[in-house]
């Protein structure tokens, strides 16, 4: 609709002038043979990926006892990559379902790559209540099946049963929505690979384009069925957190037992998202030389958001220190002077500094445009986000009421290597998807080039 | 089967719109309009009414909200009330998430399915196209050759409002 | 009228021939010969089967049946009764008295011919139905691999009838040329024994029979004979003692018979009683007993005969007694001695000292005060002497003596293992060598058996018959309870054979009993062996006097100096769990936390708490051990808080030899405390080295000095100590006057009670309405007044429901799979702190947090107010134990029952050790959640008994039963009460009442409803002494 951009807006798109050159800049990478850096690059997290499944295959031999937990610290590491992974996965949807809402023009470049980050998130996220579980194979018995036991059904009050339904809806409506959003641009691939003559990839993408012919009628259903598909994905995205947080937020747990939670997680997630949007898309644009699309006003505006939600955080933080101090509920204020200033205190602090320390720095336009210093503090912020996690979820654990049954926890090697091993899954999937999708959406890139150019291999054939 | 088309094709949107217009004014009815990405301002021309699906997606829901309402209250309510934590059987609050998150998923795939069906769109579907281009640069007006009563004029637009190319082109459709 | 006529076909109604012939045929049609055998005549074929044929037939039919028999077909566990025994209904306990070997009367569950739990024998006037650790997990070493399964003639395996015939021809021998015969024994109750082995030895010239015991109290013994003449311990009435000084005496742990003395002494210890008991405690190490003292005071045991004889002076002159050389200047914990002295003497004939001390002085000391104080008689009964213990250390020595020397023909070793467990053990095992006949009746390859030319092993007591007398008047009888499971031999039918008597000892024991025991009181034997028990009127305690002319001398050979600064006095003490180390091999008693160091599967020295302090030792830090008698040893430190300064404590019953006592024994090793010199003057050093102790209670995180800090600055230095939220404590006269038993919350709660009613909860609760009110709610009480820790409880939940060992590992990683446990709390001052002990086990909250967050539904209530798991529905997700406020839930985070890693410590991983298992109880799988009961197999069989015996479906159970849940049938002191809360008949339902003072519910205020009370901890002390040590507690955690 660039006919009717008013001259004053932003530009979200610099020095393009041909609709082609967006197709062409995006499409090198899949059109391209596959360099040696992406070689060496997916072979290194699929090597990494396979040593966290082998960890997994043991922890499934042997028992959770190859973990460092016992019956007082139950979840460790396990809930806390669960909780992190979900978080990183709510940048996507809320960058394409909330600020198309928000008719926010920016979010057009970055939302594909963003979604697919959610999807491969949560793809890790999904799989750790399954991993934690001391019977695996009856993962089975999570759903709500009708059996011979008569009542023997869910629990339809736990939390635990709630993330089920909301990890699976989240999962497969964000799955469908990406996907959605892909038609068009694989229209466009075909027939791109049908003129190069590149007889299998048409085929292929022919196949995954649905057909697509981009006509009118088509272009106006889509449209609508997007906008709709955001509105649902907005709430989703906000409950599937709030849900997440209940799993701590319904429990007896001081430290846990919180009404302030679903807020804080959310406005948690976001932060820790857009922190992962921040790492991927600096090597990204820079990679696949996107900076034409992906511009500085992009990440500044994921800067300004990083630094909003990490203030919220840091806010949230005090509030919980506030208000267990004013509650006067005694295992609550040792709960929290102990997080802050008991054993796992330096867990603690390094998630304050990481996520309300740091990101302050992104007050300074001249931080927010140097991508060196962003990626960096991208960083901290994803490890602030999962210290966060662990903070909440042993501090709270290790020494809760019977100082009877107070303990330390000491995570072991298969934990590690189980975390270390699920970003070895994730990189490996955003790896393979860099280099078989589009990473930009390009139809929606193509509405925001203004007055463009003849496409210069278009001879006119009609005098006027 | 078979049908003959008189093609405009525009590369720049604006002289599409243009085009567009012009040939409204004339009374030309417009076959169809293929466009790169979806330009806004076009369904008029072409008499396009607004989807109902945003519809079908709310009756799903409903679906999705009764599916898990009912399930529950059957199974805790009426067939096998217990006692969980010394909660009463069936606790409403319980029910929100669950009801919620049912309800998004029937609305949101419901809705995808409904528009892939009537859209006639599925996987390896064969796409039938005017241009080559269609899908990335340029913008193509089709319009059906039986529907065409002053040809003459009809081009005459074209070239005016700035088309590149005019064509003839036969394609199977509907 | 005649009757129509009916057919059912045309030929039937033409009687045709062809139909005639058909009828009479056996079959309607031929059969078909041709198919089935071969070489068959054609003219055969037309007739149906000839005898021949038939002949053939049976023949084939037999042949393919043999055959087909021949096939291996699958292996079947499972054998049914081919004719049931009249006595044995699968599926159903059989219940056997017997008698532990440490004298305490239980009852042998069995089932299908295993026995699988022992419980005290609720009608024994002496333990009223109590059993401790070790005699709950006797029943496992039963199934011990490491018992000897097999004769050995000088370490080779050999045969009964070999032994026999070389024994007889050795005793012939001896016989002719009058030879020296000895028989070594530990304590042995069983007076036809006794009897046996007197007749045994009448036999030679020169036979005696020497006892001694691991744990001695030969000089108890001792200074009675000076006192009485009549060498005997007597039995103590600790119920009738109110006022009880008791000096490094563990009586409620390990002192002659703790089962009997802490079943008395709980008795006064009930605060609505009349009268409550006051007990002083003065001891070097914290003991048991000490933990439940009133008052504590510590002494180094150099100084305990000044301490004695000072008390003996100032109650001499409270009496108006002759004062003895010493003065009574000596004192400890301040003036504590005075008090002690004032109320002795206030509460003559109803007090009680005694002495743990083995030195004949000082027990001839406390002798003499308890006669000042007209204690015989009354709360001491030398008329009706205990059995408990009957060793004479001297005579042992001299047995050693004259061993060595050699000259002794023949030596019989029974029921003891003195090689381990004595001081002098190498120096027997040598002199064994030169003895031509030494017998080892063992029922282990113990040490002693390996020293002995001749291991002849002894069954295990349940497989064997045999009686008990645990005082002049109680006796008890022990019989089989299952086939023996090894070629082995009861040692009494050993002797019996020996003495070339055909009799066995069943009969010989049946023919004592009833020529000397029950014919007396005309009982009948096959009740009395019923019943398990029998007592004899007790005798009458008039004209004993007591002859006080030792004390003098005992009082000046007492007035030794205390210990000087650089040397530590060496104690060598017993465990409540290990005891003297004969069942060092039993997994269950390694793995069961000793009530005061919360440590297992380990041995280690205690270190005062105020030494480490200043020598920054900690838990775990090697100290090297060395002095005047004691060759150099290390072991891994545990820092004792309560522990007199210049003490260290080693404990006894460890350093057993590896493949002598067996694989478990071998994992723990340690040091063999025996060889160590008791007292002896030592000094010790840290090595550097480390060695992890597996605590099953980290105690070090209760007071973190440094947060206490923080909170401080915050104003929330209250906040740091919430121990207080889960023990509640108070002292008697605040009991006795102020409301609520200083329970705060209970104050607040009265307050709202009615008009914030609706405050309290949101919903109502499922056991409000009156129709749930007629069923049955299941509930717990525990008097925290009753419970002395001793940990019986938590062997007896182990054997109960399969708890699976787990081994030292795992409980280092706090995965310690115990259903019930003991927290231990100490207060106050380190140096000398007071100790609370609590019983945790899962507590079937009716506003379970764990029920509502389990996704599955593998945990949910019953209507009878349990808290009830599916393991089989169990996915693990552990979210139940993360949210279960008291942590009691316990999760399989191995295979136990697999896993190679358990192998030799799990007993349930060999066949021989799964035959323990409750058939009752899942044995649970890797991956599940586990937790209490409340022993739901036991509830309910004792449902189905109530609904056999009143046949209707609303059942009300027993209201006071005592054997409802295993922790609470083997309570020696019954400080667990379970019952029907709904039942106004029961116990329960009173403790449970409102009205009830000192009952409250651990983290009430986290309103999980629990369905366990406590009852508040009521010391007896004064205001004063409170006020004092109340101060000290606080300024202990908040300064």
């Amino acid at each position: 609709m660039s006919h009717v951009e008013s001259p004053i807006r932003q530009k979200w798109v610099t020095n393009t002038d041909y609709y082609k050159q967006v197709s062409d800049d995006v499409f090198a990478p899949i059109e391209a043979k596959p360099n040696k850096w992406w070689l060496l690059g997916t072979l290194f997290s699929a090597a990494v990926m396979a040593m966290g499944f082998a960890f997994i295959g043991w922890t499934v031999w042997e028992g959770i006892g190859a973990w460092g937990l016992n019956p007082t610290v139950g979840w460790a590491f396990d809930i806390t990559n669960f909780v992190f992974w979900v978080g990183i996965g709510h940048a996507g949807t809320l960058i394409s379902a909330v600020l198309l809402l928000f008719r926010q023009q920016w979010r057009n470049s970055i939302n594909r790559a963003s979604e697919a980050m959610t999807i491969f998130a949560v793809i890790c996220a999904g799989a750790f209540p399954i991993i934690h579980m001391g019977r695996p194979w009856l993962a089975g018995w999570f759903g709500p099946l009708p059996n011979t036991r008569g009542s023997l059904w869910v629990n339809f009050n736990s939390p635990l049963l709630w993330d089920v339904f909301a990890i699976s809806t989240y999962l497969t409506v964000s799955l469908v929505f990406w996907y959605l959003g892909m038609i068009p641009d694989f229209a466009t691939l075909r027939d791109r690979l049908a003129k190069k003559g590149k007889k299998i990839g048409a085929a292929v993408y022919g196949a995954l384009s649905f057909g697509w012919e981009g006509s009118s009628r088509n272009w106006s259903r889509f449209e609508i069925v997007s906008l709709i598909l955001s509105g649902l994905a907005t709430p989703l995205v906000l409950s599937v957190h709030s849900i997440v947080s209940m799993d701590f937020a319904t429990s007896v747990i001081p430290g846990w037992h919180t009404t302030i939670f679903p807020p804080y997680f959310v406005a948690g997630a976001i932060f820790s998202g857009f922190g992962m949007v921040q790492t991927l898309m600096i090597i990204t644009r820079k990679v696949y030389k996107l900076e034409n699309y992906i511009t500085m006003d992009h990440m500044e505006s994921i800067a300004k958001i990083v630094l909003a939600t990490g203030t919220l955080v840091g806010f949230a933080y005090m509030t919980e220190f506030f208000t267990a101090w004013y509650s006067g509920v005694m295992w609550e204020r040792y709960v929290f002077v102990n997080r802050a200033f008991g054993p796992y205190g330096w867990s603690y602090w390094i998630m304050f500094s990481c996520n309300m320390i740091v990101p302050q720095l992104f007050w300074f336009k001249k931080i927010r445009t140097n991508m060196t210093l962003t990626f960096i503090m991208s960083i901290f912020v994803n490890i602030g986000m999962w210290f966060e996690r662990f903070v909440i979820i042993v501090t709270s654990l290790h020494q809760d009421f019977l100082p009877s049954s107070w303990t330390m926890y000491t995570p072991t090697i298969t934990e590690y290597g189980i975390l270390i091993g699920f970003f070895g899954v994730f990189f490996t999937l955003y790896l393979l998807f860099s280099k078989f999708l589009p990473v930009v959406n390009i139809f929606e890139v193509k509405t925001l080039v203004r007055n463009p150019k003849k496409p210069v291999d278009l001879e006119v054939t009609v005098k006027s | 089967m078979k049908k003959d088309f008189l093609l405009g094709k525009y590369w720049n949107p604006d002289a599409l719109m243009d085009g567009l217009a012009a040939l409204q004014k004339q009374g030309q009815l417009i076959y169809d309009v293929y466009t790169p990405f979806p330009v806004h301002g076009i369904e008029p021309f072409l008499g396009i009414k607004r989807t109902r699906l945003s519809v079908a997606s709310f009756i799903y829901g409903c679906m999705g909200a009764l599916t898990a309402l009912t399930m529950m209250g059957l199974i805790y309510g009426v067939l096998w009330p217990m006692n969980i934590g010394g909660k009463p059987s069936l606790a409403y609050p319980d029910a929100v998430p669950i009801t919620f998150e049912l309800t998004v998923l029937f609305a949101a795939h419901g809705m995808v399915l409904t528009f892939f069906i009537v859209g006639r769109y599925w996987p390896g579907k064969k796409a039938v196209l005017m241009d080559d281009r269609q899908t990335d640069d340029v913008f193509v007006v089709a319009i059906d050759k039986k529907k065409l009563d002053d040809e003459a004029a009809v081009r005459q637009i074209f070239a005016d409002t700035g088309a590149y190319e005019i064509t003839e082109k036969e394609v199977d459709k509907i | 009228m005649n009757k129509p006529k009916y057919w059912k076909s045309i030929d039937e109604l033409k009687q045709t021939p062809e139909y005639l012939e058909e009828a009479r045929k056996e079959f309607p049609t031929d059969i078909p010969m041709s198919q089935t055998l071969e070489n068959v005549k054609d003219e055969d074929l037309n007739l149906s089967a000839n005898r021949r044929d038939f002949m053939k037939m049976l023949g084939f039919g037999i042949t393919a049946a043999t055959l087909s028999a021949c096939v291996e077909g699958p292996v079947k566990k499972a054998i049914p009764y081919v004719e049931k025994p009249h006595d044995i209904i699968p599926g159903v306990a059989n219940w056997y008295s017997s008698t532990t070997p440490s004298g305490i009367p239980v009852m042998v569950k069995t089932r299908e011919g295993r026995p699988i739990k022992l419980e005290g024998n609720p009608d024994s006037s002496l333990t009223n139905g109590g059993l401790d650790a070790i005699g709950q997990a006797t029943v496992l070493s039963l199934y011990d691999q490491a018992r000897s399964k097999a004769p050995k003639s000088s370490g080779n395996l050999t045969d009964w009838g070999a032994i026999d015939t070389d024994m007889a021809k050795a005793m012939a021998d001896i016989k002719a040329n009058g030879g020296k015969v000895r028989i070594l024994s530990g304590t042995i109750l069983s007076p036809s024994t006794k009897a046996l082995f007197g007749e045994f030895l009448g036999g030679f010239e020169d036979g005696q029979h020497v006892t001694y015991d691991a744990l001695s109290a030969s000089s108890l013994a001792k200074a009675h004979e000076s006192g009485f003449g009549t060498r005997a311990i007597p039995s103590y009435h600790f119920d009738k003692a109110k006022v009880i000084a008791s000096f490094a005496c563990d009586f409620l742990g390990t002192w002659i018979s703790p089962v009997e003395f802490s079943s008395q002494y709980t008795k006064g210890r009930n605060p609505d009683g009349s009268w409550m008991s006051r007990h002083f405690q003065v001891e070097s190490l914290l003991s048991l007993t000490g933990a439940n003292a009133d008052m504590r005071a510590t002494i180094q045991p150099s100084n305990m005969g000044k301490a004695l004889t000072s008390l003996y002076n100032k109650v001499a002159r409270k009496t108006g007694k002759g004062e003895l050389p010493g003065g009574s200047s000596f004192n400890v914990g301040g003036n504590l001695l005075d008090k002690i002295a004032d109320e002795l003497a206030a509460a003559r004939g109803e007090s009680l000292v005694v002495c743990g001390s083995n030195d004949a002085n000082h027990q001839l000391l406390v002798a003499g005060i308890n006669d000042m104080l007209g204690n015989y008689g009354t709360t001491l009964d030398i008329a009706n002497p205990s059995h408990m213990k009957q060793g004479d250390d001297d005579a042992m020595a001299a047995l050693v003596q004259e061993i060595k020397g050699g000259g002794v023909d023949a030596v019989f070793i029974y029921n003891c293992n003195p090689v381990y467990d004595h001081a002098m053990g190498a120096d027997l095992a040598a002199a064994l060598k030169n003895v031509p006949v030494s017998v080892s009746f063992a029922n282990t390859d113990d040490e002693t058996s390996k020293a002995c030319k001749y291991h002849t092993p002894d069954h295990h007591y349940l497989e064997s018959w045999g009686d008990a007398q645990q005082t002049a008047a109680n006796y008890s009888l022990v019989q089989p309870t299952i086939h023996p499971i090894f070629d082995t031999r009861q040692a009494q039918d050993s002797v019996l054979k020996w003495m070339g008597s055909d009799q066995d000892f069943y009969a010989y024991m049946r023919a004592q009993w009833e020529g000397l025991i029950i014919s007396a009181a005309e009982e009948d034997w096959d009740e009395t062996l019923r019943k398990g028990l029998f007592s004899m009127p007790t005798a009458t305690t008039e004209g004993i006097v007591f002859n006080a002319e030792g004390i003098p001398a005992a009082a000046s050979a007492s007035q030794v100096g205390g210990g000087s600064e650089d040397q530590f006095e060496l104690i060598t003490y017993a465990k409540v769990g290990i005891g003297d180390g004969t069942y060092a091999n039993n997994p269950w008693l390694q793995e069961m936390p000793d009530p005061i160091t919360r440590v297992t599967w380990d041995d280690y020295v205690t270190i005062p708490f105020a030494y480490a302090e200043a020598n920054g030792i900690k838990h775990g830090d090697k100290i090297s051990i060395s002095g005047a008698g004691v060759e150099e040893i290390a072991l891994p430190a545990y820092v004792q808080t309560g522990q007199a300064a210049g003490t260290i404590g080693i404990a006894l019953g460890y350093g057993r030899d590896g493949e002598a006592a067996g694989k478990v024994a071998a994992k723990v090793g340690g040091v063999n405390a025996y060889k160590l010199n008791n007292g002896a003057k030592v000094s010790i050093s840290k090595t550097g080295g480390k060695y992890p102790l597996a605590l099953a209670q980290e105690h070090d995180y209760t007071y973190d000095k440094s947060l206490v800090g923080i909170m401080k600055s915050f104003g929330m230095e209250e906040d740091a100590d919430r121990t207080e939220e889960i023990i509640k404590e108070t002292v008697l006269p605040l009991y006795k006057s102020a409301p609520d038993a200083e329970n705060d919350y209970r104050e607040s709660q009265s307050k709202y009670k009615d008009k914030k009613k609706h405050l309290l909860s949101l919903w109502e609760s499922h056991f409000d309405d009156p129709a749930t009110m007629r069923r049955i709610h299941w509930a717990m009480a525990i008097d925290l007044n009753k419970c002395t820790g001793c940990g019986a409880c938590v062997v007896s939940c182990q054997a109960e429901n399969n708890v699976p060992v787990v081994g030292k590992q795992e409980v280092m990683d706090r995965r310690a799979m115990h259903w019930i446990r003991i927290d231990r709390y100490y207060s106050g001052n380190p140096e000398n702190p007071d100790t609370v002990f609590q019983p945790m086990m899962c507590q079937h909250c009716d506003n379970a947090p764990c029920e509502t967050v389990c996704p599955v539904l593998a945990t949910i209530h019953s209507d009878e107010g349990l808290n009830q798991m599916a393991y089989n529905r169990c996915v693990g997700t552990r979210y139940c134990a993360n949210n279960c406020p008291y942590k009691v839930r316990r999760f399989n985070w191995f295979n136990y029952t697999n896993g190679e890693q358990f192998t030799d410590i799990n007993p349930a991983q060999n066949d021989l050790g799964r035959l323990v298992l409750n058939p009752d109880v899942t044995v649970r799988f890797r991956g599940v959640m586990e937790k209490c009961s409340f022993c739901v197999q036991r509830l309910q069989e004792a449902k189905l008994r109530a609904k056999v015996n009143q046949g209707s479906s609303l059942v009300k159970p027993e209201p006071n039963f005592r054997g409802y849940t295993a922790c609470q049938q083997s309570c020696p002191t019954g400080a667990i009460v379970f019952g029907d809360r709904n039942d106004p008949e029961s116990e329960i339902s009173k403790l449970w009442s409102e009205d009830n003072e000192r009952k409250y519910l651990a983290l009430e205020e986290v309103k999980t409803l629990s369905s366990v009370a406590y009852l508040t901890k009521v010391r007896n002390r004064t205001e004063s002494e409170y006020e004092e040590i109340k101060e000290e507690k606080h300024n202990e955690i908040y300064s």
